[in-house]
This record gives C-alpha cells, structure tokens and sequence, in this order.
C-alpha cells in the first residue's frame, strides 16, 4: 500500500466547512471594507460641503473699505473660529499681502496657494500640526488692483474620529453576522452528511454479521451507492455460498476414493485399483478446480473484454509447440471485432482446452471461428480428425459432474469449458465440422446495457 | 542423456530420479530454485524438469533467467497449477512442454524423450542409423531388428551417439552427458564401456577419432 492510501483523505466535513468559511470570511472581507470605504467618502464629502458653504458665507460677508483694506463685516457663526488654535481657522490675504485672520489662527499663518477664482479644496497641517482640510478662491473685487485669497480650514479630526467609530461598529456587527453564519453551516454539514454517517454505521453492522445487507432508507443522492453497496455483498454472499458449495461436493466426492484407498491398504493392493481411485480424485479435483477459478470471472464484469483473435494465436503458438510432431496447421477467421466480455484466464481457459481437444483428434487442421453476432459472440473450434462423435462430446462434457463410468483424460478439459460458459450465461453446442471432425461452439449473449 | 530434475517435495524427486533412472538417464536433482537454477545454468543438460512451485526461486523466474542467458535446454515444466493461463505464463517464460500434477511417471518419461529427440533435431520417435534402431518411447535398441541388451551405462552412451550421428563427440562431452554429477568415473571405464557396446553392436559402427572422440558411422545414402 502507498502512502497516500493509507492516510484517509480530507474529511468531507473539513472540506464543506473550510470551504464555506474560507468564503463567508472573503465575502465578508470585501463587503465591510467596500462599506467603510463609502461611509469614509460621503463624511468627507459632507465635510468639505460644509466648509464651501462656510466659506460662501464668508466672501458674503468681506467688504472692501474706502481705503482698500479688506474686512470682514459680521463674524461667521462658529464659535470655534473665535477659540485659539481650535483647529477651525479662516483667512483672508489682500493683493498687498496683508492678512485678515480668525481669532483662532492667532498669529500664525496658513500659506496661501495660487489659484484662480474656483473653489478647490486641499489638505495641509495647522499650527498644531492638526490635520486640516482647507477650501480656498480668489475673489476681485472692483477697485483693487489684485484677486483677494480667501480661504477657510476645518479640523479634519472630528471626521476621522467619526469614521473609526463607524469602522469599530462595522466589524463587530459583521463579525458577529460571520460567527452566526459559521455556525449555520456547521449545523447544515452535520445535518446533510448524517446519511453517510448513517450508512457507515449500517456497514459497520453488516460487518460486524448483525446484518446481511444495508437496510437504512437514503436520500437520493447516496441511494445508488447503498445499492451498489448491496449488489456487492449479496454478489458475494453468492460466491461465498458457492464456494461453500464446492468445497463441500469436493469433500464429500473425495471420500468415496479414500474409502477405497484405504481398504486396500489393509489388504494387498491392488495397483490398478490404486490408479482407478487416484484418478478418480484427480478428475473431481480439477472439475472443482476449474469451477472455483472460473467463479471469480461469474460476476459479469462490466468494462473488461477481450480480443478473441489475440488470445487464440498465442494458444496456437503454444499448442503448435506441444503437438510439433503431428505438423497441425492452425486456420483462423476471427474479425477485430470479436470481443470477449469477460476475464481473459476465463477466455484462455475456454479456448485453450477447446484448442487442445481439436489438436488431440485432428488429422492436420484445426480451425478457430469467432462472429459477433449483434446480440452475442460465438466461437466455434473444429477438427478434422475422427475424434469423439457430438453425442460422445456431449456426454463428456456432462462426465465430469459424475465420477462413475469416468474414462481417464477423456473430456474433462470440455466439462470445464461447459461449467465456465454456463458460468457465463453461455451455451456450449457440439456438432459435426466441415472439416470432417468434431465442431464444438460456445455462444455468450452480450449483456444488456443500461 | 542426462536430465535435471528441479522439485521440492523429496519424495517425488526420488521418485522422479529412480524412475528416469530406470529409463536410461543420469539423473540429478535439485530441491530448491537457486541449486536448480545454478546447475542448469552451468552444467549441459540434455532436458531439464522444472517444477514452477520452488522455494526461493520460483520456477518461471528460472526460465527466463535460463532463456535470458541464452540457455537453450529443452524444459518440461511440473505444475500443480492447470489453468491455461497459468500455462500460457509457462510457456511465454520459455518452457517447451508441461505436465500437470498429479501426473503419470510413464507421461512425463514420454515428454521427456520427445523432447530430446526434438531438440537434436528428429521429428520420429525411432531413430535409424544404418542396422540400428532407437525406439525412444521404449527405450529399446535394435540391430537389424533384433533387440540387444545393454546395461544402464552403455544404453546412454549408444541413444547420445545414436541422437548425434555423423558427428565426432568429444569424450568429455560424452562424459557429461552419460554420467549424473556424483558419479566417480574416469575415462577409462567410458574407454572399457564402449569396447563392451562395440561388442555388442559390431566394431565399425563407433569410430575412435583420435584426440578428438569418437564418432557414430552414418551409412551412406
């Protein structure tokens, strides 16, 4: 086993909840961020809205007086503009350079910057290095010989100080939304997996042999799985069944010859006895054998097949081999389209035995067929020797189920190739060749699909 | 002609060697993978029985060792395993024949010889050399049809030269494939031994060439 097998994977749990987490927590992320980004905006907006009606107000109340100099007639409603470094200021600078300030800029002086006669709005620092936010215009008036700058400042303080308020308020009302939704979705998982736990526990009592099978009832989803889960142990329980079966008929057919056995021991043995017994056994143990391998290939398994024509050419190339000395020729017609559905030790253990047989009674040729029919795959193995009539085939091919009248080496290779294709859901047919000899047939209907 | 037996059940390989032995062949035997794959990989065999269960090397990973060196000894493989695929396994590794267990000792001693007789290159089981004959199935030898006796060692040496005919087979090359690996012999009783067969089959058949070996005469035509 590799490493990678043996560590469970990501619980799905995990992988619902750091999923949706990970994502609430982005959501979330984003969506206050984009909120305190706008709330920001509109304060500062309204900030400097304010500032541009202060500073409206302030040109409507400067005159210019018969002398040139440039006064403000009426205070502007602040009280913080008469408070000394209130961090709320207005000034006014004559084309002479002589200042107009705020009671509250004292004597310091808030560097004025060319413009022209457009409200702009900037931002510097204050006398107390307070953060301010300034809107400025030239004003002319007539008689004066230079544009008159004026100016206001706002303490930008006051905003930020709203602003990291709203913030404080936004993430925990957003957190506590998060931690709600957290839990939601926990509820949600342990809610929607319960099935699964369900069936764990359902297979943990079909092991544990409280059980035969799932019983749960499950959502639509897992359903196909608990049936496929089913199929599999009931499948199983066949085979179990089955090879309970034939251990059981192997058993009891060796007892009959080991009876025997052990009779003539006591007495003088007699050898062709002996040989009758122990080919006896033989025969029962390959018919069993051949059964109990073929039992894994029973269970139609869907997605594997075989090439007919690969299988029988290196059979061929085998048995030329073992029967070099009878010079047999081997003739195939099998199309690229003959398929096996099925294991290919099932289709080697058909062939093969089918090919031996003809290669034993063939005078010279022995000929493979195969033909996919639309509805099912045949093949057909024929000989030109004189070999066994049908009916004899047959009636080996039945032989190996009963050990009486059994002839040693005859035809217990065709009752293993009968047990598999019945195996298969197949039928094996045995009929005269062309060629002169035996021809014998096995048909495998195509499993439906769907 | 001399055989390897490779089994690891020590009563079918004595069973094996006593009945092989009976038939004609030096035997040896060897009841495990690596011993048998070591012997027939330095010692010339005539045909080897291979068991494909072994302990520590099995029985395929013999062969293709076997056929990777380019050993080209003929191998029976012994199998308890019947199924064709487990055959087809066995044959792609390199065997030439197989024999299912359990078997009949007559079966494999038959296989055995065909296998011989293919190898060096006939295709019928009785092998002519002018007034004799080897039937190999029996093991019987005859002179102008009628049979002649021979003892165990004589009977190797005569089917080795009478599967090699024409050719001059160095004595040690006789040696080996006469005499199993614990036999204690030297040329001389070989010497003493082929005097005895050409008493018995007529002195000019077998030709001494000298320094080289000797030869069995193939009539002309």
């Amino acid at each position: 086993m590799t490493e990678d097998a043996e560590r469970p994977a990501l619980s799905l749990s995990v992988r619902l909840v750091a999923g949706a987490m990970v994502w609430l927590g982005l959501m979330l992320a984003i969506g206050g961020g984009a909120l305190a980004l706008a709330f920001r905006e509109t304060v500062e907006r309204e900030f400097s809205h304010r500032l541009d009606a202060m500073l409206r107000g302030m040109i409507a109340a400067t005159e210019i007086a018969p002398d040139g100099s440039v006064t403000l007639v009426r205070p502007l409603g602040d009280p913080r503009f008469e408070q000394v470094y209130s961090g709320w200021y207005w000034q006014l600078a004559e084309p002479s350079g002589r200042l107009v300030r705020s009671r509250s800029l004292w004597d310091a002086v808030i560097a004025p910057v060319d413009g022209g006669a457009e409200l702009r709005t900037r931002r510097t620092v204050g006398p107390r290095d307070e953060a301010l936010l300034v809107a400025e215009r030239d004003l002319h008036f007539p008689g004066l010989d230079g544009p008159v700058h004026a100016l206001i400042a706002g303490n930008t303080g006051e905003v930020q100080e709203g602003v990291r308020r709203f913030d404080l308020l936004l993430v925990s009302a957003l957190g506590l939304l998060g931690a709600g939704l957290a839990v939601a979705i926990l509820i949600q998982v342990r809610f929607g997996l319960r099935p699964l736990r369900a069936m764990a526990a359902d297979l943990k009592a079909v092991r544990d042999g409280e059980q035969p099978r799932l019983s749960g009832h499950y959502p639509r989803e897992v359903a196909p799985l608990a049936r496929a889960m089913n199929d599999v142990l009931d499948k199983d329980a066949e085979l179990i069944e089955r090879a309970r079966t034939h251990v059981g008929n192997l058993a009891h057919g060796l007892k009959t010859p080991l009876a025997v056995l052990s009779a003539e021991a006591e007495s003088t043995p007699d050898v062709t006895v002996l040989r009758r017994q122990v080919q006896a056994m033989r025969s029962l143990i390959e018919h069993h054998l051949g059964r109990a391998s073929a039992v894994a290939g029973a269970g139609r398994s869907l997605g594997v097949r075989v090439p007919v024509g690969e299988v029988a050419h290196s059979l061929a190339a085998i048995l030329a081999r073992v029967f070099v000395e009878r010079n047999l020729s081997f003739t195939f017609a099998i199309p690229h389209t003959a398929w096996f559905r099925g294991h290919a030790e099932d289709l080697e253990e058909i062939l093969g035995n089918l090919m031996e047989n003809a290669c034993k009674w063939a005078h010279s040729t022995v000929r493979v067929s195969a033909e996919d029919t639309g509805d099912g795959l045949v093949i057909t193995v024929e000989d030109d020797g004189p070999g066994m009539t049908p009916e004899q085939a047959a009636e080996a091919s039945r032989r190996g189920k009963r050990l009486d009248e059994m002839a040693p080496g005859w035809g217990l290779g065709l009752s293993i190739v009968s047990d598999l294709v019945e195996l298969y859901g197949g039928n094996t047919a045995f009929g005269r060749s062309a060629l002169g000899g035996l021809a014998v047939s096995v048909g495998f209907a195509h499993p439906r699909s769907g | 002609m001399r055989v390897l037996v490779v089994e690891d059940e020590p009563t079918l390989a004595l069973r094996l060697q006593q009945m092989l032995e009976t038939a004609g062949f030096a035997v040896d035997v060897a009841y495990d993978g690596e011993e048998g794959w070591h012997l027939g990989d330095t010692e010339p065999y005539d045909a080897v029985v291979l068991d494909l269960g072994l302990p520590r090397i099995d029985g395929v990973t013999i062969l293709q060792r076997w056929r990777e060196a380019g050993r080209t000894v003929p191998v029976l493989i012994l199998t308890a395993r019947s199924r064709w695929s487990e055959k087809i396994a066995g044959f792609n590794a390199g065997a030439d024949d197989y024999v299912t267990k359990p078997f009949e000792m007559e079966e494999v001693i038959y296989r055995l010889r065909a296998l011989i007789r293919r190898a060096s290159g006939h295709s019928q089981p009785e092998l002519a050399c002018g007034p004799l004959r080897l039937d190999t199935n029996a093991g019987r030898v005859t002179l102008n049809g009628d049979p002649i006796q021979l003892t165990a060692h004589e009977f190797r040496i005569l089917s080795y030269l009478i599967h090699h005919p024409g050719r001059i087979v160095s004595r040690t090359e006789l040696m080996e494939h006469v005499y199993d690996r614990h036999f204690d012999s030297d040329s001389n009783t070989l010497e003493v031994l082929l005097g005895r067969i050409r008493r018995k089959v007529g002195a000019e058949l077998i030709q001494t060439v000298r320094g080289q070996g000797y030869m069995l005469i193939k009539p002309e035509g």
